[in-house]
């Protein structure tokens, strides 16, 4: 069982994941001076699908999703489970690719790109088997040294600062409707946390809304000042805007090339969403399948984990594609079209029961 | 004790007399340890001059402190002889130490003597016990007596600087490959193959170069040694130089033998270019047989990534697939031009006649079949790595 405020930095960390280094960019190329303002509405939008979440997990208290569906559907909903299983894997390659490919780029391009995958894997899976707690403990312990560190670096970077970058401002407040993927990716792949949900002592639903709407805060204040210190053209171009933010960071003759202290705080948070998405995975299995052993499993869903995310995409261009074209619509089938679904045969089920008793 | 005991003893001492100690140890104070060899042959009067650059222990790491510390970090030592042997032995005229070989990093000839035969100098290195044959080997373009009297700034040693150099250029822009030792050369050619090895030459001087003054001189252009002059690779055929490669044909002559590496390359494109950095991953060759010739299939797989381009950048899978297209053709066909162009002056640079050997040994001519084997390239290319930028600055001012 884990606390209240250890899912709450949970969710917040999970959503910050992959997303302040793959979408950055996208949101300004969309959204150009306006762009601060599309994490938020994005963000409204994942609380209003957390809500149906919510109600689902609420209609069948101490069950995750994967449960629900096999006491909605009976045996059909093991082939959601099954479902829910390869996406959760899915999403958890790509991020693995994301690291890498960052890495690549960045600073170590001669390492290969499975090395990242295997090592993150490898703790991830450690981290797993001990347990929720221990998730939910590690993540509270090392979540200081990420916000403060990480918004230290961003205020030493707004020596550079030009309101001009951002002017004229609220010309486009609607850009989000440019760019839906955002809805998906990242705030209804948080869907995966709600395999923790039930895991929480209390109070899980009030921390899952307040983390995501503290997550889409934060993006919005990174893409805010980005926007400020880079301009939306630069931002809009450049593939990872905070690394060339701190990058360029020049305090004094003393403080110079600090990116590295940024690089630890990123693959940090991407171990983050690893580590959820793992622990999602493998509890699915758990739930399906009841198995006694633990690492097998592990075993087995890193070396899919790790073979996926090197053939998830090939090249940027297909990332991209990836990111803006189809996530939203394949997310939506799991996070929106699935849940729903569930709730609405739980809720058949259960008033053809209860007119039954009542007869 | 008893009186066994004492016999015993007393033989034991009397062994101690035995014990040799280190009666023939040698200090390292007293070995000259050479870091670099050279080799010339007047081709008229049939003399050896070797040359031996001796590290002087002196200006090490730990020496940099010391009194001397503004020494010349190696010094060249030069000797005749109508021999190999005969001129080692000569050296003693003016080497003060013993000639210590185990530590040499690379070893030069001279042009004129790779062009008459490297054959005798090559089995006297295999039969000397304390030199390797592990070690590059590079053909000197232009005077080697110039080359061996020349420093290098920034790595003093003028061994480490070359050996550092042919990594570097093996790494990031495939100009040299990995098999250029003495035993690689052996081995190719008693297998009747061909062989590249790097070219070396010293750069325009200024004021006397093989003075230590030259370390106060900014352009480090001059006054030093680069890897080729105008061609990088000299091609060797039975011990012999037969003839030069120049940079682009050397490049694509490591990415047909397989050499794994990445290279920068400028390809037509759309009317003007585009410049790409390539990896290569994987060389596949196949033979096959048509119409009693052989056909040898060779396929190359490369990856590249859009840090170089910066003339055009692919946003849709449309574009991506018909760069990579594009990239395919352009560059089969450039090397197939390369191959042509070399068989046409006998040079089987791909090792087709091995291959065949290899393959088919039953073959009654097999240089016949080689050289009338059909080579067919293709290649495959596929965008892997990026740069920092997801799409090109694209207001006008670029090159025309």
């Amino acid at each position: 069982m884990i606390s209240r405020a250890q899912f709450y930095l949970l969710t917040v960390n999970f959503t910050l994941g992959t997303t302040l280094f793959v979408t950055i960019n996208e949101i300004i190329q969309r959204g150009k001076r306006d762009a601060w303002m599309m994490p938020l509405w994005a963000g409204a939008y994942g609380m209003l699908a957390a809500l149906l979440w919510i109600l689902l997990l609420r209609s069948s208290p101490g069950k995750s999703p994967v449960q629900i569906a096999r006491e909605a559907w009976g045996p059909a909903g093991v082939i959601v489970g099954i479902l829910y299983l390869l996406w959760f894997c899915m999403i958890g390659a790509w991020a693995l690719r994301n690291v890498s490919d960052f890495m690549n780029v960045t600073i170590m391009p001669r390492t290969p790109p499975s090395m990242f995958h295997v090592m993150f894997l490898l703790v991830a899976s450690y981290t797993v088997v001990q347990g929720t707690e221990t998730i939910g403990r590690l993540n509270g312990i090392v979540t200081p040294f990420l916000v403060f560190p990480f918004w230290t670096i961003l205020m030493l970077a707004t020596v550079d600062w030009d309101w001009e970058r951002l002017l004229p401002a609220f010309q486009n407040p609607w850009a989000i409707l440019r760019f839906p993927a955002l809805l998906g990716f990242p705030f209804m792949e948080t869907f995966a946390l709600t395999m923790l949900y039930p895991k929480v002592r209390s109070g899980a639903a009030g921390a899952l809304l307040l983390g995501l709407a503290s997550a889409a805060m934060s993006i919005s204040l990174v893409v805010f000042m980005v926007t400020g210190l880079l301009g939306p053209e630069r931002a809009g171009r450049i593939n990872y805007p905070i690394y060339t933010v701190v990058q360029e960071v020049e305090f004094g003759e003393i403080i110079v090339n600090i990116h590295s202290v940024l690089i630890v705080i990123l693959i940090t948070l991407i171990f983050i969403k690893l580590l959820v998405l793992l622990y999602a995975a493998f509890e699915t299995i758990r739930e399906l399948s009841r198995p006694a052993a633990r690492w097998p499993h592990l075993v087995a869903l890193s070396i899919l984990l790790s073979a996926a995310a090197v053939v998830i995409y090939e090249n940027p261009i297909q990332n991209r594609i990836l990111s803006n074209k189809i996530t939203f619509a394949y997310d939506s089938f799991y996070t929106i079209l699935i849940p729903s679904l569930m709730l609405l045969s739980l809720r058949i089920r259960r008033a053809i029961q209860s007119r039954g008793r009542r007869s | 004790m008893s009186r066994r005991q004492r016999a015993a003893a007393a033989v034991l001492a009397l062994c101690a007399a035995l014990l040799s100690s280190c009666w023939d140890k040698v200090e390292i104070n007293d070995l000259s340890l050479v870091s670099l060899a050279g080799l010339d042959r007047d081709p008229e009067s049939g003399i050896y001059t070797v040359y031996l650059q001796v590290i002087n222990p002196a200006t090490g790491a730990s020496a940099q402190d010391a009194p001397g510390g503004e020494q010349a970090p190696v010094y060249t030592y030069a000797a005749s002889g109508k021999s190999l042997a005969e001129a080692q032995v000569t050296f003693y005229k003016l080497l003060p130490r013993r000639m210590f070989l185990h530590h040499t990093k690379a070893v030069l000839i001279s042009e004129r003597a790779a062009k008459q035969g490297m054959r005798d100098f090559l089995n006297f290195s295999e039969l000397q016990p304390d030199a390797r044959t592990s070690i590059p080997l590079l053909i000197v373009d232009g005077s080697i007596d110039e080359v061996m009297r020349t420093f290098t700034p920034l790595d003093w040693n003028p061994a480490d600087a070359i050996t550092s150099r042919l990594n570097l250029l093996h790494d990031y822009a495939m100009m040299t490959g990995r098999r250029i030792e003495l035993r690689d050369v052996i081995e190719r050619t008693e297998r009747e193959e061909l062989i590249v090895i790097p070219l070396i030459s010293a750069t325009p001087k200024t004021g006397d170069h093989s003075n230590w003054d030259v370390k106060a001189e900014i352009n480090a252009n001059r006054n030093q040694l680069r890897v080729g002059r105008r061609a990088i690779g000299a091609v060797i055929e039975n011990y012999r130089m037969v003839g030069r490669l120049y940079e682009n044909d050397l490049i694509m002559y490591h990415v047909l033998i397989g050499e794994k590496g990445q290279f920068v390359r400028r390809f037509p494109f759309r009317g003007g270019h585009i410049t790409v950095i390539m990896k290569t991953k994987r060389m596949e060759r196949r033979l096959d047989w048509k119409a009693g010739k052989p056909v040898v299939r060779l396929r190359l797989r490369l990856e590249f990534s859009t840090i170089a381009m910066k003339e055009y950048f692919p946003q849709t899978l449309d574009e991506l697939k018909k760069l990579e297209q594009h990239l395919n053709q352009v560059f089969a066909e450039e090397l197939k031009t390369f191959v042509d162009k070399t068989r046409r002056k006998g040079w089987d640079l791909l090792r087709i006649r091995s291959l065949l050997h290899r393959k088919a040994p039953n073959l009654p001519d097999p240089d016949q079949a080689a050289s009338e084997a059909e080579i067919k390239i293709e290649v495959e290319t596929r965008l892997r790595g990026m740069g920092n930028l997801g799409r090109l600055y694209d207001g006008a001012g670029g090159e025309p």
